[in-house]
């Protein structure tokens, strides 16, 4: 097709739109329609075709509509009196028999986001909320939450809240879970939405039909309730157990939250909520998706600050692969030095001396950090290792080993010969401001130690 | 949770299809996108939440596509990966390949499927089954009017509609475990696990209620057959259809299944037996002038099963050249695009053993550059095997019309991530 600029191209649909042989001609005029939004996802500005479109909304044709309410919701903005003729075709679709016409409707009368609109739009919303149909309830429900988002400083009708709260009870979980979130951002001044005894038990009882997303939704609500009785305590947690198995991480993630607010004053459960979780928690540092293994990964460092023994004997689950991203190498490499014991020791150091070579040179140098921290209680094995990297003779490993060796030194000075030992004849290497001062610092703490220091100094000054 | 807006855009950061689901972001922020990413890349910093300004990025690649979702407010960061992971399935389950091409030759179904799967930021239907039973490709009939919504979009039993059908009733099982393997330079095993998946193919009539017995060792030492041969399974994740109160209670898995493909059940669990494929590798590396490579691999299972379509994936220098191979069996094909040399074997029985030659010259002025060592990799498929025992005792079909229908059960063993590294 050839390339036709972005006014011709407007001229051309407009033409074609008013066209009446077009407009008779239900295929022809889809096609049409396809073309202005093809032309509009390709970043054409076509608002000036706004009162073609309008009239095309008028069609029996669902697709149609659908490509036309893209349309308009994008340009609806611009050109905010013409949007108003809209509202009779919506307004009409509201009333049609079949639900989905209904519930499309519904959804793009807010989604115009037109505050004018908003007197035109309430009473669709009302009646929306009693609809039959669930799909239509579920868009209604919504529908509030985006009148609110419109006009955030209006007080929302009283009998509004109270039909959503109703809408709790709602036989579909879906209805129930989009009022959960209506509610809390209509209600945000307050605190979001009131979770009493009644409504929570309802809510966990309900919590198996829920889907992923509703889940989650449902268990951070849920951390708003405090339960009154012990007993209460542990019906809950025996009704929520299951979840923290959960084939979703997410969920897993949201269950174990809740369990720990729960049991905050109760230690002994929290560790053996903790432990349940386990299995799922390394499972996810495996997952397929980059992102959620680095979310498990941050999970993991914050839970093992409060619990250090938490992972056990599974520090091999946290060995990067050779072509994992950096970040995701950084964070292991920062769990394998909280997971360091008398009987890995060896191991991961041999493991942490691989990755000090990486090719990014970020990650060796947060191997090599690393090193420099396992070296606080293992100090000759680790100092082995970093003198041996210095044989490398490559620059940024050297200065990341310089500066480690300083942080070593300046925490256990015990070292401090050893060190010495293996600093002298490297300061050629060096050329970054970073490893150069570290090893001023160096030469000025054990610079009486050796003669050779001195004439270091020198050249350096040079 | 809730994302501002949703994106797909190509390599470039060119917009192909954007969503507008709260209209609290504006929708031009997006073309700080990629120069965001970029930067990052340049400075090795990348990660996969973006900031510039309030507006937080978060994204993911597929194929050569972005997604991006933005926001402005706290969201829960791993509820909107898995939910922009989640447009990734129902996209691919739509289009097959999903890619630039796809996304501009089904817009019109690719604005409908924005439209359901998020509403406000917030997700509503995800299920692609649902979905394609009221958005489809083929458009709809112009006199028929609209669709209704199926009753499974209101239903309790949301994954399978009533009514279904068909002539012949079969269920197909599926065992496939992957065999992930991480072996250290000097021949230590550091990680050696089995990751299964039991996936079915179900074409049943009705509404049937299916049960599946497997010989899981909790519930032999339940029912008092602690003695028979068993699998302690780990870390078992079900598909949402099962009955998960009935496993906690009596270990029995018990479902109504979704129609068509599906995955019922993941599990994984440790192993000490002997690495399937054992390798030794002796690389002779002389600067300047040549690289040798001698490979030896071992089949350690036993022999009547065989590896089908065995390729061993070792890495090369970037700037060797000159290749020549001599091997006992297979056939070695050097690919210079990825720095790799793979050797392929069609059929490997149990209990051999086979070696491999290479020689490269090398250049006589070395490249700046360090290379890392990547591993050595394998790739092979052992049919009818299972490295842990597993077996499906039984599959029952109550449906209440009362057919009978015919479970096929069919075990495979295949590579996860199966790796050992060199010196």
């Amino acid at each position: 097709m050839p390339y036709l600029g972005g006014d011709e191209v407007v001229r051309e649909l407009r033409r074609a739109l008013v066209n009446p042989h077009i407009q008779s001609d239900h295929l022809r005029y889809r096609n049409i329609i396809k073309r202005v939004i093809r032309v509009m996802s390709q970043g054409v500005d076509v608002s000036g075709l706004f009162s073609e479109m309008v009239k095309a909304c008028a069609t029996v044709d669902i697709v149609q509509k659908k490509l036309v309410y893209v349309f308009l919701c994008s340009y609806a903005c611009v050109n905010p009196e013409l949007s108003l003729l809209v509202i009779n075709t919506l307004t009409k679709d509201c009333c049609d028999s079949n639900p989905m016409v209904r519930s499309l409707a519904l959804r793009n009368m807010c989604n115009l986001r037109l505050p004018g609109l908003c007197e035109y739009v309430e009473q669709p919303l009302m009646v929306g909320l009693k609809d039959k149909v669930a799909c239509v309830r579920r868009v209604a429900v919504l529908g509030w939450a985006k009148i609110h988002a419109l006009r955030p400083n209006t007080e929302m009708d009283a009998a509004v809240v109270n039909e959503l709260y109703g809408l709790l009870r709602d036989p579909d979980p879906v209805v129930m879970v989009n009022c959960l979130r209506a509610l809390d951002e209509i209600l945000q001044e307050e605190g979001g939405v009131a979770i009493n005894k009644p409504v929570a038990h309802h809510l966990l009882n309900r919590l198996k039909e829920c889907d992923v997303w509703g889940q989650s939704e449902v268990l951070a609500v849920l951390q708003r309730y405090q339960p009154r009785s012990e007993d209460e305590l542990f019906n809950i947690l025996s009704l929520l157990d299951p979840a923290l198995h959960s084939h979703h991480a997410p969920i897993m993630a949201a269950t174990l939250r809740l369990f720990l607010s729960l049991c905050s004053t109760m230690p002994a459960v929290c560790l053996s909520a903790l432990e349940r979780a386990r299995a799922s928690l390394l499972a996810s540092t495996g997952s397929s998706s980059r992102e959620l293994r680095y979310a498990a990964l941050c999970h993991v460092q914050l839970l093992l600050r409060s619990e250090p023994g938490l992972m056990g004997d599974h520090y091999k689950r946290f060995f990067c692969g050779y072509a994992e991203p950096p970040y995701i190498k950084q964070s292991k490499i920062q769990v394998l030095v909280e997971l360091v014991n008398d009987d890995n020791v060896l191991i991961i150091l041999d493991e942490l001396k691989g990755y000090c070579t990486d090719v990014n040179t970020e990650t060796s140098q947060a191997a090599i950090n690393a090193l420099g921290f396992i070296g606080r209680s293992y100090g000759d094995r680790c100092l082995d290792i970093l003198t041996g990297l210095l044989e490398l003779k490559q620059e940024h490993i050297t200065s990341a080993v310089i500066q480690t060796l300083r942080d070593l030194v300046w925490v256990s000075p015990q070292c401090g010969d050893a060190v010495c030992s293996a600093l002298e004849g490297w300061e050629d290497q060096l050329q970054d401001t970073q490893g150069r001062g570290a090893l001023l610092w160096l030469l000025g703490i054990y610079g009486d130690r050796s003669e050779c220091f001195c004439l270091d100094l020198l050249r350096l000054r040079t | 949770m809730s994302a501002s807006a949703v994106y797909v855009l190509d390599l470039k950061g060119k917009v192909l299809i954007s969503k507008n689901y709260r209209g609290d972001v504006d929708m031009s922020e997006i073309e700080h996108f990629l120069s965001l990413l970029m930067d990052k890349e340049e400075e090795g910093t990348l990660s996969p939440i973006l900031a510039h300004g309030g507006v937080r990025f978060m994204w993911i690649k597929h194929n050569n596509l972005y997604l991006v979702a933005t926001s402005r407010k706290n969201a829960s960061v791993s509820l909107v990966f898995s939910f922009l992971y989640k447009i990734i399935q129902v996209f691919s389950e739509y289009f097959k390949e999903l890619e630039e091409e796809s996304i501009r030759d089904n817009f019109v179904v690719i604005y409908e499927l924005m439209d359901e799967l998020m509403d406000f930021g917030y997700p509503q239907t995800t299920d692609s089954k649902i979905l394609q039973e009221y958005i489809t490709q083929e458009g709809h009939k112009l006199d028929t009017g609209a669709p209704r919504p199926p009753a499974t979009v209101t239903n309790a039993v949301s994954w399978r509609s009533e009514g279904i059908k068909y002539r012949k009733n079969e269920v197909f099982l599926d065992i496939v475990e992957s065999v992930n393997l991480l072996v250290s330079a000097n021949g230590n095993v550091l990680c050696s696990e089995i990751v299964g998946s039991v996936k079915m193919r179900v074409f049943l009539s009705g509404m049937p209620e299916l049960r599946l017995g497997l010989n899981d060792k909790v519930l032999f030492e339940n029912t008092g057959r602690g003695k028979s041969k068993s699998v302690e399974l780990e870390d078992v994740k079900f598909n949402q259809c099962v009955r998960l109160s009935r496993f906690e209670d009596d270990r029995t898995i018990s479902f109504i299944p979704p129609d068509g493909e599906f995955e019922l059940m993941s599990y994984r669990l440790n192993t000490h037996v002997k690495p399937l494929i054992w390798i030794e590798s002796v690389i002779e590396k002389h600067s300047h002038s040549r690289i040798e490579y001698m490979i030896k691999a071992k089949s350690q299972f036993k022999r009547r099963s065989t590896a089908n379509n065995v390729e061993f994936h070792i890495p090369v220098p970037m700037d060797a050249d000159t290749p020549q191979f001599k091997t006992t069996v297979g056939s070695v094909k050097w690919i210079p695009e990825n720095s790799q040399i793979v050797w392929s074997v069609k059929s490997f029985p149990g209990g051999k053993e086979y070696l491999m030659r290479a020689h490269f010259g090398l250049p006589s002025v070395e490249a700046e550059d360090k290379e890392g060592k990547p591993p050595i990799s394998v790739k092979f498929e052992i049919p009818y095997f299972t490295t842990s025992g597993i077996q499906v005792r039984y599959l029952k079909i109550i449906e209440k019309s009362g057919y009978q229908a015919l479970p096929w059960v069919r075990y495979i063993t295949k590579n996860g991530d199966y790796q050992r590294r060199t010196q």
